[in-house]
């Protein structure tokens, strides 16, 4: 049985001792030392601090001891099954940390010479042409730091371009289907656009008669994620591409999906202008409980032009790279240096170890997995598949738990609880908005049927459970976890984000 | 068109009678059924032009052939700075970011099984509160320059004003990602200049462009040290005039300098951004960073603040404490096209990092760092001003751990470059290029990473080069 550890949630403010460190700075020199108090003159008393910052003074051990607790309390890919859908929670190879922690690649700072550098422009050209290769596009930036961040860059070379064409003053609207992720919308508002939401047909898909009527002189482009959120892929992709493009709009392909496609079809032979990857999902980046990741743009070739420098350029008669600051209509920089370097060597290791052949074969199986999950779990009694029961899903689906919900009352939340005790992480749940009581399910490439079964057994259970009206145990969950459900509501209410208010709060 | 023939590899489980099982529960006969839904017409057909299945063991030599390429900093004597540092990482904070549930954890969507890097945002977004005295901290941006553009954007939620007053010398990289963070919310930026001599805000220009954008002004940014490292001695004041203008005061910090330093909350910031790379982080070429965001303690700040936030309350059934993701009505997968912002994925790890950091160096390695720093920093710009074809430092302004320093004789710059280089000394970014009015000019950082040895053949070499160049 699953049983997550539980240590006390002690804070490392409140295990402080006076007087303790974890650290040793090397001692100045004498010369150093008079050199300090000469140099502590200059700034005038009232710029100085007056007291140290009340950071924890802890022993190394203890420091080590508080956070290897704290990982104990923590779940993982390492730790156990973790189809949460749209998030590509696969294995992360051991192979790609290895690679990240070579010295060769950490100790280099970004404005050392090229001549220096020559390693880390080699992983940046070959990834980035790569990635190209596979989506399809002929250029590639590497800097973006996330998915969302490429989201922005790309809508932002978008922007640039009805700039150059002298039509951003009309085109000001985007089209995004009401399935998308919410990081679409909130980007079109980023970059100064407006959004314009096209409702789903009875398939999931592209209402194409709905698309036309929003389409007008106004619409600046569309960004679709093919497969969808719905992991269906949408089939009338060309024409609507064709609307599109019939307006001087470009096609905006959102990455999140791209695990399900790869060496089987491509965004550019679709139609697609603008290309973000999220090397976290699709190349198997771990994820650390947030970020960091990295999010690729690709664009086909009159957009190259436009994106963001420096990118990498290889000069084949004498062996060498550098950086190419001649994009002359580049949207600038979107943040600062060339990218994740880090998670881009991952990535770079993830796509050698795999290989040409590997990478399809990674979307087959992620794939299979999923329509076998799929098949096995619309049998259950009070789950469904709203969208697509009847074909062939992609990488993910989209289960709704609406029937058992109005026969017994156990929710797609109670759901995802109830999963903590097996040991399971829950899916993505509530989401997308267009299927009630929704659990979006990705189960990846890497899990073995054993995993997947277990897991439709665990939803058989579930459904056994609730008709039987023997609920107890699922209301009650999670209790296997380091702790129970919690409450949100509270947090909202009187929030309490750092040390400094919870101080103040306890001396109220 | 067909599925590619049964591949054993580590990655991927499914043994073949696996896979005719679980083709057989579906009633599909072959894989390739499961692409049925693409229209055959875009199909790709050929072979990707990308390299063959390597093996790890092939793997890994492959990339070590091409990082071979690479020359650190540790075969260097680097003074390379301007926003990224090489600081010493103690063995415990890799330890303990790698341990692999935190590492190949998701966003804590599912908190009650994530309660560990929960807890440790939160005492991530306590340590940076503590460092800018301000309460109010995300659990991280992806980078400095990020957080920039965000802080500008949130200054003009707050405010509903357009102008965003900057000092015309900080880092380039930052400037280029406010420039471009800007354009679609159209906030204009206009930049103030620094006292050629003392490196410092000419708060009597600032005040002149104040007067000119009267009322439009959504917040007033300082770097304090700013990107010649020179601390900015007005610093309070420029506060004071943004608050007559009813404008944000946004200070961007070296988390460093504020072992020595007040921090950004006692000089009256209202917004604290900066990079947390040098708490523990490697270089990385660049990335990844760690964007830090803090805002003052007031309500109606909070609801346009930026990124994810971490909350303290409890279990639902008991006084049992707990952590979660709150204030979630400002992200975008709740808010859509209103949100505060886009971001989601952050440097969630990189913040990790930096809190096992601060745990381990504790208030008085903090100051000792900083103490360090600055003493090491103040010795190479004096023993440098001791050479008479330098001066150093350019300006006269109290400064950092950073400093500039400039070649007498400009046409002497590339020379004097090169010359270091081949003695494998890196004596700074070059400014030439961002701000030629300086002439031949060096932006140098100092760290407790320069060892007095370093600053001697430095030295030495500065001699050896005028003793065949010019001068002397």
């Amino acid at each position: 049985m699953f049983k997550q550890s539980k240590w006390p949630k002690t804070l490392i403010f409140d295990k402080s001792t006076p007087g303790r460190q974890g650290y040793q700075v090397p001692e100045l020199s004498s010369l150093e030392r008079e050199q300090l108090e000469k140099a502590r003159n200059t700034i005038s008393n009232n710029l100085l601090r007056k007291s140290s910052p009340n950071l924890p003074e802890v022993s190394e051990l203890e420091v080590v001891r508080h956070f290897t607790r704290l990982s104990q309390m923590n779940y993982g890919v390492d730790s156990g099954f973790y189809p949460l859908g749209s998030c590509t929670m696969k294995y992360n190879p051991k192979i790609c940390d290895t690679a990240a922690s070579m010295l060769q690649a950490q100790n280099i700072h970004p404005y050392q010479p090229a001549d220096t550098v020559q390693g880390s422009l080699q992983v940046m050209y070959e990834l980035a042409s790569w990635l190209a290769e596979l989506s399809g596009m002929t250029g590639l930036t590497l800097q973006p730091a996330a998915g969302a961040h490429g989201e922005y860059t790309g809508i932002m070379i978008l922007r640039k371009y009805h700039e150059t064409q002298n039509n951003l003053v009309i085109k000001n609207e985007i089209i995004v289907p009401d399935s998308a992720h919410g990081t679409n919308p909130a980007t079109v508002s980023m970059c100064g656009f407006k959004t314009i939401v096209i409702p789903s047909n009875g398939d999931g898909c592209v209402d194409i008669d709905a698309l036309k009527s929003s389409v007008t002189e106004r619409t600046a482009g569309m960004m679709l994620t093919n497969p969808n959120t719905l992991g269906i892929f949408e089939p009338n992709i060309k024409e609507i591409t064709e609307i599109i493009h019939g307006v001087d709009g470009l096609m905006y392909y959102d990455g999140a999906n791209f695990n399900a496609i790869m060496g089987k079809v491509r965004p550019g032979d679709m139609g697609f202008d603008i290309v973000h990857f999220n090397i976290h999902k699709t190349f198997a980046t771990p994820h650390g409980g947030g970020g960091p990741g990295a999010g690729p743009v690709g664009v086909i070739s009159r957009l190259v032009p436009f994106l963001p420098v420096p990118t990498v350029a290889y000069n084949p008669a004498d062996d060498k790279y550098s950086f190419n600051y001649d994009h002359k209509y580049t949207i600038g920089k979107v943040r600062s240096y060339f990218g994740n370097f880090s998670t881009l060597l991952r990535a770079y290791s993830y796509i050698l170890r795999l290989g040409q052949a590997g990478l399809t074969r990674v979307s087959e199986m992620a794939n299979l997995n999923a329509n076998y999950m799929k098949t096995q779990c619309a049998r259950i009694k009070g789950f469904s598949v709203p969208y697509g029961e009847n074909s062939s899903c992609m990488h993910e689906f989209v289960l709704s738990a609406k029937k058992l919900c109005k026969e017994t009352e156990i929710t797609a939340l109670d759901i995802s609880k109830y999963l903590l005790d097996n040991g399971l992480h829950p899916p993505t749940i509530y989401f997308p908005l267009i299927v009630p009581e929704a659990l979006m399910i990705e189960p990846t490439e890497t899990e073995p049927k054993e995993v997947i079964d277990d897991f439709i057994e665990v939803l058989k259970k579930i459904s056994e459970l609730a008709y039987s009206g023997k609920t107890t145990d699922i209301l009650k969950a999670p209790v296997s976890t380091s702790i129970g459900r919690i409450d949100d509501v509270k947090a909202a209410r009187e929030p309490i984000i750092s040390y400094r208010m919870l101080k103040a709060k306890r001396n109220e | 068109m067909h599925s590619i023939q049964h591949l054993t590899h580590p990655f991927l489980p499914q043994t073949e009678s696996q896979i005719k099982t679980m083709l057989k529960t579906m009633n599909i006969s072959s894989i390739e059924n499961l692409y049925s839904g693409i229209p055959k017409e875009l199909r790709f057909e050929g072979e990707l032009n990308l390299p063959q299945t390597h093996s790890e063991q092939e793997t890994l030599r492959k990339i070590q052939l091409v990082l071979q390429k690479n020359m650190t900093t540790d075969c260097l004597i680097s003074f390379l700075g301007a926003g990224i540092y090489s600081h010493f990482i103690p063995s415990v904070v890799p330890s303990i970011v790698n341990r692999s549930e935190f590492i190949t954890s998701y966003t804590p969507y599912a908190p009650e099984v994530s309660q560990g890097m929960l807890q440790g945002l939160w005492e991530y977004q306590s340590m940076i509160a503590e460092l800018t005295k301000l309460d109010l901290v995300n659990s991280s941006m992806y980078d400095f320059a990020t957080a920039l553009g965000e802080a500008a954007l949130m200054a003009t939620r707050a405010t509903k004003k357009g102008v965003l007053l900057i000092p015309e010398y900080i880092q380039p990289e930052r400037f280029s990602t406010l420039v471009t963070y800007t354009t679609g919310p159209d906030v204009k930026i206009e930049t103030y200049p620094c006292d050629k001599q003392s490196g410092q805000v000419d708060i009597e220009k600032l005040v002149n462009i104040i007067e000119l954008n009267k009322n439009q002004i959504s917040g007033i940014y300082i770097e304090n040290p700013n990107f010649w490292g020179v601390i900015e001695e007005e610093i309070v004041q420029v506060g004071e005039i943004a608050h007559e203008e009813n404008s944000l005061f946004i200070i961007g910090f070296d988390p460093i300098s504020l072992g020595l330093l007040k921090s950004p909350g006692e000089l009256g910031a209202d917004i604290a951004i900066g990079d947390g790379q040098s708490l523990g982080l490697p270089m990385n070429f660049g990335g990844p960073l760690l964007g830090l965001f803090a805002v003052k303690n007031d309500r109606k700040l909070v609801r346009s603040m930026p990124g994810r936030i971490i909350g303290l309350t409890t279990e639902q059934d008991s006084t049992e404490r707990a952590f979660t993701m709150t204030l979630q009505t400002r992200e975008q997968h709740i808010r859509r096209e209103k949100a505060t912002s886009n971001i989601c994925t952050n440097n969630a790890l990189c913040a990790l990092a930096s809190t096992v950091y601060l745990s381990l160096i504790g208030p008085n390695g903090l100051k000792t760092l900083a103490e360090t720093s600055i003493a090491k920093a103040h010795l190479l710009a004096n023993q440098l001003s001791g050479c008479s074809e330098i001066s150093s430092p350019h300006f006269t302004g109290p400064f950092f751990k950073e400093f500039v320093f400039t070649l007498n004789s400009p046409s002497l710059m590339n020379e004097f470059t090169d010359f270091m280089r081949m003695r494998n000394i890196l004596p700074g970014l070059s400014l030439i290029k961002d701000f030629p009015s300086l002439g031949a000019s060096y932006l140098t950082s100092v760290t407790e990473m320069t060892m007095s040895n370093d600053i001697k053949l430095f030295l030495d070499s500065v001699d050896d080069f005028f003793s065949t160049h010019g001068g002397k």
